[in-house]
C-alpha cells in the first residue's frame, strides 16, 4: 500500500501520543490506588481556590452573547488574513504584482467594512434595544 | 502567478450576482426603521438576476479559456449552467415576491441570500480547482440554509433547515476529505494537475479513493440515492419558491461540478463510469419508488426531484465514454434547463396552494388540491403540464430531455440503463398523475378560493415557466443547439 | 409532393382547444360551442379538399413544418405525411369527431363543466390528427401519448372520489406499459437505420432479427393502445368517461390506433414475418376472448366495450395476415358502425336518465324511435349481415385469412416452418367470433329496444333532441354508404366504383407481404358462410330473447311472427331448456373468464399486485425516512463508505 508511504512521517508522532496518554494513565492511577482517601465535611470545601459556588452551574447565558462572540470570531479571523498579506507584500511587489495586491486586499476590506456596517446599522451589537 | 483583470470579465454572472446582493444588504440597513417598504428588492434582485442571464449568455459564444490561473474556466457549459442559475433566480424572485408579500414575511435578507448562493452556483460551474469549488459551494449552501430556515416561525423550516445544515456540513467534510487526498495524490489542487497525474499511470489508492469521497460529497448535493435522506424533509419544509429554487439552482450547479471533477480531474477512466451507473440504477429506482405512497405533493415533488437526479445521472454515466460524451453533456444541460423550468412552474403553483393552506390552517394533503380546476382553470393546467412534463410525456420539454438523455446512455452501449429509465419513468407517471385527478376532481367540500391579491406576479412566473415547457417541448431546436454548443468543450 | 397547408389540419383544433379550455368559463356557451366545432370542421374541410386533390401518380402530399430537433445524430423533422391511408383516417377523425362534437352539444349542455369537455375534446382530435399525420415514429409518437392523455382526461372527466379515478389512471398506466415498448422500439430502429421518418424507415433494409424485436416492440405498443390481449382491461373499465368520448376516442378513433401503426410500418412487418403471424394470433384471441365475454354484460356500454375489443382483434386478424388493407378498411367501417353504436347507447342513458343495465330497459323503440332505428342498422352492420359495411370488410378479413397470403408467408423466417394451418385456424375462430358477435349484439338491442318497457319507475324515456340524434343519422347512413369501398375487386373492376374500393385505392401504400402476390381466388364460398353465420347469429340471439319476452306476456312479437311461436310448444320449457343448454354455461362460461381473468389476474395480481408490492417497499423504506437525523447521516455514511470501498475494489490493481 502506497497509502502508507504517505502516513509514516507522523510515526513518531503517533508514538508519542501513545506515550504521553500511557503516562497520564499511570500516574492518574497510582493517586488512586496508592494515595489515602480520609474525606471530611471541612476537606471537602474549597479551600484558597476560589469561591463556594452559589445556584446552577448550567446558567443560562443571553443569546445576544453568542451573536456577539460570534461576531467577533468572523471579524477576528478574517483580520488574520491580513498579516500573511502583510508580510508577503514585499515579495509581491518584488515581482510587479504591488498594485495587484494592494488593491485586492483594498476590495477585501471594503467588502469587511460593508459587513460591519451591516451588522452595526442592523442593531446586532446593541446590548440592550 | 499571473493576474490578468481581464479574467474578471470571465466571471462577470457571479460578479454581478454578488454586487446586487451587496447592494441589497446595504440598501436593507438605511431602510425607514419603522414598516419599512421592502418591495423594491424583489424587483432590483431581479434585475440583477437579469443582467447575470445577460452576461452569461452574451459570453457563450466567447472561446474557452482558463481563468485565474488555472482555478477557475470561461467556457460554454459554465456559461449555460449560470444561465440557467440565473433564469431560475429570476424566476424565483418574482414568485417569491408574491409569495412572500402574501404571508407578510418580507423581511431584509432574503433576495440578498438568494443572489449570494447565485453567485456561489455560477463561481462552482466555473471552478477547475477544488478550493475555489469548496468555497464556491460553501458560499452556495450556506445561503440556501439560511433561505431554508426563513420562515422561522413554524418548527418545520426551522427542522428542515437544521437537518440540512448539518448534514450538507457532513457531506462538506467529505469533499473536504477528498480533496485532502487528492492533493497528497497530485500535490496541486487544480483538476488539470489531477487529471496528469492519472493519465500517468502513477495513479494510486489514494486518487480512487478521492474521487471516491469528491463524488460522495457532490452526490449528496445533487441528491444521489444513498446521499438523499435529507431532501424529502427539506423540501417539504422550506419555503415553496425556495424549495423551487433549490430544485433548479442547487441541482444544476452541483451537476455541473460533479461532471468537472470527474470528467476533467478523472478522465477518461471507466472507472468512475460504473460507479454512477449503480448510483443512477439505485437513484431512479428509490426516488421513484418512495414517491409513490406520498400524499404531500411537496413530499412528492422533493422524491420526484431524487428520481430526476438519477435520470441527470444517466447522462453522467454516458460521459463516461469519449465517444458521445458532447451528445451526453449537451442532453445533460438540457436536462437541467428543463427540469429547472419545470420545477420552479411546479413550486410556484405549490406557493400560491401552499399560502393558502398556511391562511386557513390545512394540513398539505392531495385533497386540498381538489377542484382547483373548477376556481383556477389557468392554474390547473399550468400544474397538469408540469406535472406531465416532469413525467415525460410529450409535447413537453419533460419528455424531450429523457429522449435525449436515453438516446444518449444507448449511444455509450448503456442500453439496460436507458431501459430501466424509461420503465421508472412510466411507473413516475402514478403519482405525478394522481396530482393532475385531484386538480381536475371534483371538490368534495367547498372551500375558498387562493385569497390574498398579487397572484399576479406569480401568473407571470408560472406563465412564463409554462411557456418554457412547452417551447422546449414543442420547438426545442434552438434549445438543443444552445446546449449542444455549450457541451463542445466536452467534445475533445 | 411538398405543400404547406397541412400542419393546418391538427392545429386548428388545438388552437380550438385552446381558446376553449384558457377562456372557456368565461365565454358564452354558444360561442364555445362555435369555437369547438367549427375548427373541427373547417379540419375536415381541409383534409376532404386535399384528399380529393391528391395527385394521381403519386398520392402523397408532405409537409416540413419546421425541424424538430437534433439531438447528436438523430435528426428529427415535424413532418405531416398526408397520402391516401392518412388521408382517410383525417377524414374519419375529422368527420365523426365533429359529429360527435355536434352530439355532445345536446349530451354535455347541463354539465357544469362543458367548457372543459369540448376543450379536451379538441385537444383529442388534435393530437389524434398529429398521431395520424405525423411523418415519422416519434411525431406519431408525440400524438401517441396526446390521445392517451386526452383519454386519461376523458375518462376521468366526471371525478369525484378516488375509486373512479382510479379507473382513468389504470387506462393510462396500462397504456404506457405499452408505451415503453413502442419507445424501445423506435430506437432499435434508429439504432438499426439512422432514422425514423416513415419515408426512410420504409425502405431500409432490415435483418430479420432488428426487424422482429423492432417490430415486437412497436407491437406491444400497440396491445396496449388497441386494448388487445392481455393488456386489453383498460378498455372496459374506460367506460366511465361520458359516452360520447367513448364513442370517440374508446371505439371509432383512439384504440384503432395500433391497427394504423402496424398498416403504416408494413415495411417492417413484412420484414419479420414471425412478429407478424404473432399479431394475427393475438388479434384472434383477443376478438373470440372479447366476444365471449360480451355475451355475458349486462351494462350496455360494456357490451359494446368489449365488442370494441373483439372487433380490434378482427383489425389484427387482418394486418397479421398480410392483408393491411383488409384490417385499415374495416378499422374505417368500424368507426362508422361503432360510433353510431355508442352514441345510441348515449342516447338511451340520456333518456332513461343514466339507467345503463340492458336489464332494465326493454321496449325502448317505442319511446325513441330515431335512435333504435339507427341502432338496429349499426347491429345489423357490426353482425355482418349482408349487405351493409361490416359484411364485407370483416369477410374481407376472413377470406385473406383463409384463403390467400397466410399460407405462403407465415413463417418464423426464411426456411423455417411454415404455419401453412395458422390461416384456416385464424379463419375459423374468427368465423366463430363472428356468429358469437353477432348474437350478442342482437341480444343487446332486443333487451333494451324490443320487449315490454322494464326501466325504472318514474322515468319517462324520451326521445333524444335533434341534435343528438342528427348525427345518428348521418352515422347510420355512413354505415350503410361505407359499404361502396368494400365490394369485392371483381364486381366493381371497370366501373367508377373501382375508384372507391379499398384494395385498389390503397394499392401501392403496403408492402407486400413475402411470398408473392396472392392467387386469386373466388369470394363466392367465403361470402356464403359469413351471410350465413350473420344470419344465425341474429337467429340464435331471436330464439333466445324473443321468446323470453313472449314469456313475460309481450305477444305481440309472437303475433308478428306466429310460425316461429309454434315452433316451440312449451315456451316455458323452452326457455329454461335453453337456459339450462346455452344459456347457463355459456353465462358462467363467460362470467367465469370474465372473473378469473380481468377480476382476478389482471386486476388482482397485475394492478393491484404491482401497487401493493410499490406500497410494500415503499413502507419499507419510509422506515428509514423517520425524520431522524442522526440516522440520515449514518446512511450518508454508510453510502461514503461503500462509494470509497466500490471504487477501492476496481481500482486495485
Amino acid at each position: 500500500m502506497r497509502a502508507l508511504d504517505y502516513l509514516s512521517p507522523y510515526l513518531p508522532v503517533l508514538i508519542l501520543l501513545l506515550f504521553a496518554g500511557v503516562l497520564c494513565a499511570l500516574i492518574g492511577a497510582a493517586a488512586t490506588f496508592l494515595g489515602p482517601k480520609r474525606i471530611t465535611a471541612i476537606k471537602e470545601t474549597a479551600f484558597e481556590c476560589g469561591s463556594p459556588s452559589i445556584g446552577d452551574s448550567h446558567s443560562r447565558h443571553s443569546v445576544k452573547f453568542y451573536l456577539v462572540a460570534l461576531l467577533f470570531v468572523v471579524f477576528d479571523v478574517e483580520s488574520v488574513f491580513i498579516y500573511p498579506w502583510g508580510s508577503l507584500l514585499r515579495d509581491f511587489q518584488a515581482e510587479g504584482l504591488g498594485w495587484f495586491a494592494y488593491v485586492e486586499m483594498l476590495s477585501f476590506m471594503a467588502t469587511l467594512a460593508l459587513g460591519l456596517v451591516y451588522v452595526w446599522r442592523k442593531g446586532a451589537l446593541e446590548w440592550n434595544p | 502567478m499571473n493576474f490578468n483583470p481581464g479574467d474578471l470579465y470571465g466571471v462577470l454572472p457571479a460578479l454581478l450576482l454578488a454586487a446586487g446582493a451587496l447592494v441589497l444588504l446595504t440598501s436593507e440597513v438605511f431602510l425607514r426603521p419603522v414598516e419599512p417598504d421592502r418591495r423594491y428588492q424583489a424587483w432590483v434582485a431581479a434585475a440583477f438576476a437579469f443582467a447575470g442571464l445577460w452576461a452569461s449568455l452574451a459570453q457563450l459564444g466567447d472561446p474557452a479559456q482558463p481563468l485565474f490561473a488555472g482555478a477557475a474556466v470561461s467556457d460554454g457549459f459554465a456559461h449555460i449552467v449560470a444561465a440557467v442559475v440565473c433564469a431560475a433566480l429570476f424566476l424565483s424572485c418574482i414568485v417569491a415576491f408574491s409569495y412572500l408579500e402574501s404571508l407578510r414575511a418580507t423581511r431584509g435578507e432574503f433576495y440578498a441570500l438568494a443572489l449570494f448562493s447565485a453567485s456561489g452556483m455560477c463561481l462552482l460551474a466555473q471552478a477547475t480547482d477544488l478550493v475555489v469549488i469548496f468555497i464556491s459551494l460553501e458560499v452556495m449552501s450556506l445561503a440556501v440554509y439560511a433561505l431554508c430556515a426563513y420562515l422561522r416561525r413554524g418548527k418545520r423550516p426551522a427542522e428542515a433547515a437544521f437537518k440540512y445544515f448539518i448534514l450538507g456540513s457532513f457531506a462538506s467534510a467529505i469533499f473536504l476529505y477528498g480533496a485532502a487526498f487528492a492533493f497528497g495524490a497530485s500535490g496541486s489542487t487544480r483538476l488539470a494537475d489531477l487529471a496528469a497525474t492519472v493519465r500517468s499511470g502513477s495513479a494510486t489508492t489514494l486518487v480512487y479513493a478521492s474521487a471516491a469521497l469528491l463524488a460522495a460529497g457532490f452526490a449528496f448535493k445533487v441528491a444521489a440515492v444513498p446521499f438523499h435522506m435529507w431532501v424529502p424533509d427539506v423540501y417539504d419544509g422550506a419555503p415553496a419558491p425556495v424549495t423551487g429554487f433549490m430544485a433548479a439552482g442547487v441541482k444544476a450547479a452541483a451537476f455541473a461540478t460533479l461532471v468537472r471533477i470527474l470528467v476533467s480531474g478523472y478522465g477518461e477512466g471507466g472507472r468512475w463510469r460504473g460507479l454512477i451507473v449503480a448510483l443512477a440504477y439505485l437513484t431512479m429506482l428509490v426516488g421513484n419508488l418512495l414517491a409513490v405512497p406520498q400524499r404531500s405533493v411537496k413530499r412528492m415533488l422533493a422524491y420526484s426531484s431524487i428520481a430526476h437526479a438519477g435520470y441527470l445521472l444517466v447522462a453522467v454515466a454516458a460521459m463516461g465514454t469519449s465517444a458521445p460524451r458532447a451528445d451526453a453533456a449537451g442532453a445533460l444541460l438540457f436536462y437541467l434547463a428543463s427540469y429547472g423550468a419545470t420545477v420552479i412552474g411546479a413550486f410556484a403553483v405549490v406557493a400560491i396552494i401552499e399560502r393558502k393552506l398556511a391562511l386557513s390552517g390545512l394540513g398539505d394533503d392531495l385533497s386540498s388540491w381538489a377542484g382547483l380546476s373548477e376556481k383556477h382553470p389557468a392554474l390547473a393546467a399550468a400544474m397538469s403540464l408540469f406535472m406531465i412534463s416532469l413525467a415525460g410525456v410529450p409535447p413537453t420539454a419533460g419528455f424531450m430531455a429523457k429522449l435525449t438523455v436515453f438516446r444518449s446512455a444507448i449511444e455509450a452501449d448503456l442500453v439496460p440503463l436507458a431501459i430501466f429509465g424509461v420503465i421508472t419513468s412510466v411507473a413516475g407517471l402514478y403519482y405525478y398523475l394522481r396530482v393532475v385527478v385531484y386538480v381536475y376532481m371534483v371538490p368534495e367540500a367547498k372551500a375558498d378560493a387562493v385569497q390574498g391579491g398579487r397572484l399576479l406576479s406569480a401568473g407571470l412566473a408560472i406563465a412564463g415557466c409554462a411557456l418554457i415547457v412547452l417551447w422546449m417541448g414543442v420547438l426545442p431546436g434552438s434549445f438543443a443547439a444552445l446546449a449542444q454548443s455549450g457541451a463542445a468543450v466536452f467534445g475533445r | 409532393m411538398e405543400v404547406s397547408w397541412l400542419h393546418l389540419i391538427p392545429l386548428l383544433p388545438l388552437a380550438g382547444a385552446a381558446v376553449c379550455g384558457l377562456l372557456g368559463k368565461w365565454l358564452p356557451k354558444a360561442w364555445l360551442y362555435a369555437i369547438a366545432l367549427v375548427t373541427v370542421l373547417l379540419s375536415f374541410c381541409i383534409g376532404l379538399t386535399g384528399f380529393l386533390r391528391l395527385p394521381e401518380e403519386v398520392p402523397i402530399f408532405h409537409e416540413v413544418a419546421f425541424n424538430w430537433f437534433s439531438a447528436g445524430s438523430l435528426h428529427v423533422d415535424m413532418g405531416f405525411l398526408f397520402d391516401r391511408l392518412s388521408g382517410a383516417l383525417t377524414l374519419v377523425v375529422t368527420g365523426v369527431g365533429f359529429l360527435i362534437h355536434v352530439y355532445s352539444v345536446g349530451y354535455m349542455d347541463e354539465d357544469p363543466g362543458y367548457w372543459r369537455y369540448f376543450a379536451y375534446l379538441n385537444l383529442f382530435i388534435a393530437a389524434m390528427l398529429t398521431l395520424v399525420l405525423g411523418d415519422n415514429l416519434v411525431a406519431m409518437f408525440v400524438g401517441w401519448e396526446g390521445v392517451g392523455l386526452c383519454s386519461y382526461l376523458l375518462i376521468g372527466f366526471w371525478y369525484t372520489d378516488e375509486e373512479k379515478a382510479y379507473a382513468g389512471r389504470k387506462a393510462f398506466v396500462v397504456n404506457r406499459i405499452g408505451d415503453v415498448g413502442f419507445l424501445i422500439g423506435i430506437f432499435v430502429l434508429f439504432n438499426a437505420t439512422g432514422s425514423v421518418s416513415f419515408a426512410q424507415l420504409g425502405v431500409a433494409p432490415l435483418t430479420l432479427a432488428t426487424a422482429s424485436i423492432a417490430a415486437l416492440c412497436l407491437f406491444i405498443g400497440a396491445i396496449g393502445k388497441s386494448a388487445q390481449l392481455p393488456l386489453y382491461v383498460w378498455l372496459p373499465d374506460a367506460m366511465a368517461g361520458p359516452t360520447p368520448v367513448s364513442a370517440l376516442i374508446h371505439a371509432a378513433t383512439m384504440v384503432t390506433a395500433g391497427v394504423y401503426m402496424v398498416a403504416r410500418m408494413s415495411h417492417l412487418y413484412t420484414s419479420a414475418p414471425g412478429v407478424l403471424a404473432l399479431v394475427a394470433l393475438v388479434g384472434a384471441l383477443t376478438a373470440l376472448w372479447a366476444a365471449l365475454i360480451g355475451t355475458a354484460q349486462n351494462d350496455i356500454k360494456r357490451v359494446l366495450a368489449y365488442s370494441t375489443v373483439s372487433q380490434l382483434g378482427f383489425m389484427f386478424i387482418g394486418v397479421g395476415v398480410g392483408a393491411f388493407f383488409a384490417g385499415t378498411m374495416h378499422l374505417v367501417t368500424h368507426a362508422f358502425f361503432k360510433a353510431c353504436l355508442f352514441l345510441g347507447s348515449g342516447a338511451v342513458i340520456h333518456g332513461l336518465a343514466g339507467e345503463q343495465d340492458l336489464r332494465r330497459m326493454g321496449g325502448l323503440r317505442k319511446y325513441m324511435p330515431q335512435t333504435a332505428w339507427t341502432f338496429a342498422v349499426a347491429t345489423v352492420a357490426i353482425s355482418g349481415i349482408f349487405p351493409i359495411s361490416g359484411f364485407f370488410s370483416k369477410d374481407e378479413i376472413l377470406a385473406q385469412a383463409l384463403h390467400t397470403k397466410a399460407y405462403d408467408f407465415l413463417t418464423l423466417g426464411p426456411g423455417g416452418p411454415h404455419l401453412t394451418s395458422l390461416g384456416t385456424i385464424l379463419y375459423l375462430v374468427g368465423s366463430f367470433t363472428a356468429l358469437i358477435t353477432s348474437f350478442y349484439m342482437w341480444r343487446c338491442y332486443f333487451l333494451a329496444f324490443e320487449g315490454e318497457y322494464r326501466g325504472p319507475e318514474g322515468v319517462h324515456p324520451h326521445e333524444s333532441p335533434g341534435i343528438m340524434t342528427s348525427p345518428l343519422w348521418i352515422l347510420a347512413a355512413l354505415s350503410v354508404l361505407s359499404l361502396v369501398i368494400g365490394l369485392p375487386e371483381p364486381w366493381v373492376r371497370g366501373s367508377f366504383l373501382e375508384h372507391l374500393n379499398w384494395e385498389h385505392f390503397t394499392g401501392r401504400l403496403f408492402s407486400p407481404p413475402r411470398g408473392g402476390p396472392p392467387a386469386g381466388f373466388s369470394p363466392w364460398p367465403g361470402y356464403l358462410v359469413a351471410l350465413a353465420i350473420g344470419w344465425a347469429g341474429f337467429g340464435l340471439a331471436w330464439l333466445l330473447y324473443a321468446p323470453a319476452r313472449a314469456a313475460s306476456g309481450d305477444d305481440r312479437f309472437a303475433a308478428l311472427f306466429p310460425r316461429l311461436r309454434n315452433a316451440f310448444a312449451n315456451k316455458f320449457w323452452v326457455d329454461e331448456f335453453y337456459d339450462w343448454l346455452v344459456v347457463r354455461p355459456l353465462w358462467s362460461f363467460a362470467r367465469g373468464l370474465w372473473r378469473i381473468f380481468d377480476a382476478t389476474i389482471i386486476d388482482g395480481l397485475f394492478i393491484n399486485g404491482s401497487a401493493q408490492l410499490v406500497a410494500w417497499v415503499a413502507a419499507l423504506a419510509r422506515r428509514f425516512q423517520n425524520g431522524d437525523v442522526q440516522r440520515y447521516a449514518a446512511v450518508t455514511a454508510l453510502g461514503v463508505l461503500a462509494l470509497v470501498y466500490a471504487f477501492l475494489l476496481r481500482s486495485s490493481p
